[in-house]
């Protein structure tokens, strides 16, 4: 930063009042568009991991006071070596018990706690996405063993799911554009404050020979400086706001090295597009000027 | 015609602001390397709005203006820019940046240049060191005197090298001793070779140096003139 305060220091513009607000409300817009980009990347993520894990699975749930009895246990096995045959079951596979703990301890994230619950037992049915599944027959044959057994079938929740996760996306990503414009017009906004502020001073400029190019170049270095700020407070805000959540829902939301590049790289992407504003904002005021001085 | 050489070449030149109001009426006038010339005229003459003609701060509404050979009608901003490099100019009320120092006021033509910091600074060092302020590089003009603070507006419009140098009412805010410094540091610039035009309500300073005077009635140049503008 020391490059910004040296060719700040002898910069013909002095501070206007602006320059003590506009990093924090340019950072916490930074911070917001982060978080939405964010927020779409773990929406995306996440139904991606279901995507795999549910897309092509059929659950059972047996009660937990039925899977007792080894009988019960054997009719099951023999009713999945009978299903086995058919086309459109892949495999079919009874959970481990430490596997069905491991699913409920992703929600309550206390294992011990799970470890003292009576769970259910779930057999796994993978099947085919090319072939129509007879659920109803399945279900069926089930409940002839197992009267209390329930079949999930996740399509059917799972598609709405879809639908409203897809509408999350649009969302997060519709709000991070929202916050790029507002960006954009805070910053137009405040340049041609700036300019109007700083008139006589560019009057002056303007009169000792300077180009457009070099009073553009004065306020760029302003606003790098302020976005520079604003940047910093953004990351630390989304670090901090990061790690909270991974603390309270690393088990359900998987974050990867990829959260982190977003962090950095969206407050960058900010900075770029103020340095430009801000210039096109300057180029644009001083053309329409002319080259008119009143002094 | 233009001559080889001519710094200002004006042909019937009116101004008229948007309001309605013409404040030069059928200007016409040259102006060569190393002449000197005093233009006067009564409060609202036009003066001000001619020499804001001459450092490009307008374009005329009617004539022909060339600076430098180049015509203000069709020249571009970046053109104007670049070619007021070549005019100093020095204003009553001094139009110095109140928030930096003597010596960064002075050295700011050269670094809209571009040019080396360390070229900027001696430079701008020495002109001080010319008009007397050598021990006032890091004041504020807020601090200095009428005088002094006219005298680092002089040190800004020089440091240049211009081809033209304006001074509008350059000693309005200064007393007669310091005014009368003033206009010799001017003269002594027309001398190094400086086209000098110096707008000025003081009879005194006119009479006292031999150069000729433009003088402005109601927006026009009238034959009250002490003696035509020569060529070197």
């Amino acid at each position: 930063m020391y490059f910004l305060k040296s060719s700040l220091s002898d910069s013909p513009f002095a501070k206007s009042s602006s320059s003590h607000v506009l990093p924090w409300v340019v950072g916490a817009l930074i911070y917001l568009a982060t978080l939405a980009v964010l927020g779409c990347q773990g929406v995306y993520r996440t139904m991606e991991t279901w995507h795999m894990l549910l897309s092509e699975h059929v659950t059972v749930e047996i009660p937990a006071a039925q899977k007792t009895k080894d009988e019960d246990l054997d009719k099951l096995k023999t009713l999945l070596l009978t299903l086995e045959k058919e086309s459109w079951l892949l495999e079919a596979e009874i959970m481990p018990e430490n596997r069905v703990q491991d699913l409920v301890t992703a929600w309550i994230s206390d294992a011990a706690l799970v470890k003292t619950l009576v769970l259910p037992m779930l057999v796994d049915l993978r099947v085919s996405s090319e072939q129509r599944v007879p659920l109803e027959s399945i279900h069926k044959k089930i409940t002839d063993v197992f009267p209390e057994a329930v079949l999930h079938n996740h399509a059917e929740w799972y598609s709405p799911v879809l639908r409203y996760a897809s509408f999350a996306q649009f969302f997060s990503v519709a709000l991070a554009l929202l916050t790029v414009i507002i960006v954009i017009g805070t910053i137009v906004f405040s340049t041609h404050s700036d300019l109007i502020v700083h008139q006589h001073i560019i009057n002056i400029l303007q009169l000792i020979g300077a180009t457009d190019t070099y009073v553009a170049a004065q306020l760029e270095k302003r606003m790098l400086r302020m976005a520079f700020l604003a940047s910093f407070v953004a990351i630390v805000a989304s670090v901090v706001t990061l790690f909270t959540f991974r603390k309270m829902s690393s088990a359900i939301i998987p974050f990867e090295h990829q959260e982190w590049g977003i962090i950095i790289f969206i407050p960058i992407c900010m900075i770029a597009v103020v340095i430009c504003v801000t210039r096109l904002t300057v180029l644009w005021f001083l053309y329409r000027k002319d080259i008119n001085i009143t002094l | 015609m233009i001559d080889q050489g001519e710094i200002v070449f004006m042909e019937r030149v009116s101004l008229r602001y948007r309001e309605g109001v013409s404040v030069l009426k059928n200007i016409s006038l040259r102006f060569f390397p190393r002449s000197f010339h005093f233009l006067t005229g009564s409060s609202g003459a036009g003066k001000s709005s001619l020499l804001r003609l001459l450092y490009l701060g307008l374009r005329p509404t009617a004539g022909t203006l060339k600076v430098f050979g180049t015509d203000i009608q069709q020249m571009s901003v970046k053109q104007a820019s670049l070619l007021r490099r070549r005019v100093g100019v020095v204003f009553q009320d001094f139009n110095l940046i109140e928030h930096l120092s003597v010596l960064e006021n002075v050295m700011l033509p050269l670094k809209v240049r571009n040019e080396p910091p360390s070229a900027r600074q001696e430079q701008a060092r020495e002109l001080l060191s010319w008009v007397g302020l050598e021990d006032h590089v890091d004041a504020l003009p807020l601090h200095l005197s009428g005088g002094e603070r006219q005298r680092v507006a002089i040190a800004r419009a020089v440091i240049g090298r211009p081809d033209l140098l304006l001074a509008d009412e350059p000693t309005g805010n200064v007393d007669d001793k310091m005014a009368q410094k003033l206009f010799h540091l001017f003269d002594g610039l027309h001398k190094m070779g400086t086209c000098v035009v110096l707008a000025t309500h003081s009879r005194h300073f006119v009479d006292m140096f031999p150069y000729p005077e433009l003088y402005l009635e109601d927006g026009r140049l009238t034959p009250h003139i002490k003696q035509q503008p020569e060529r070197p």
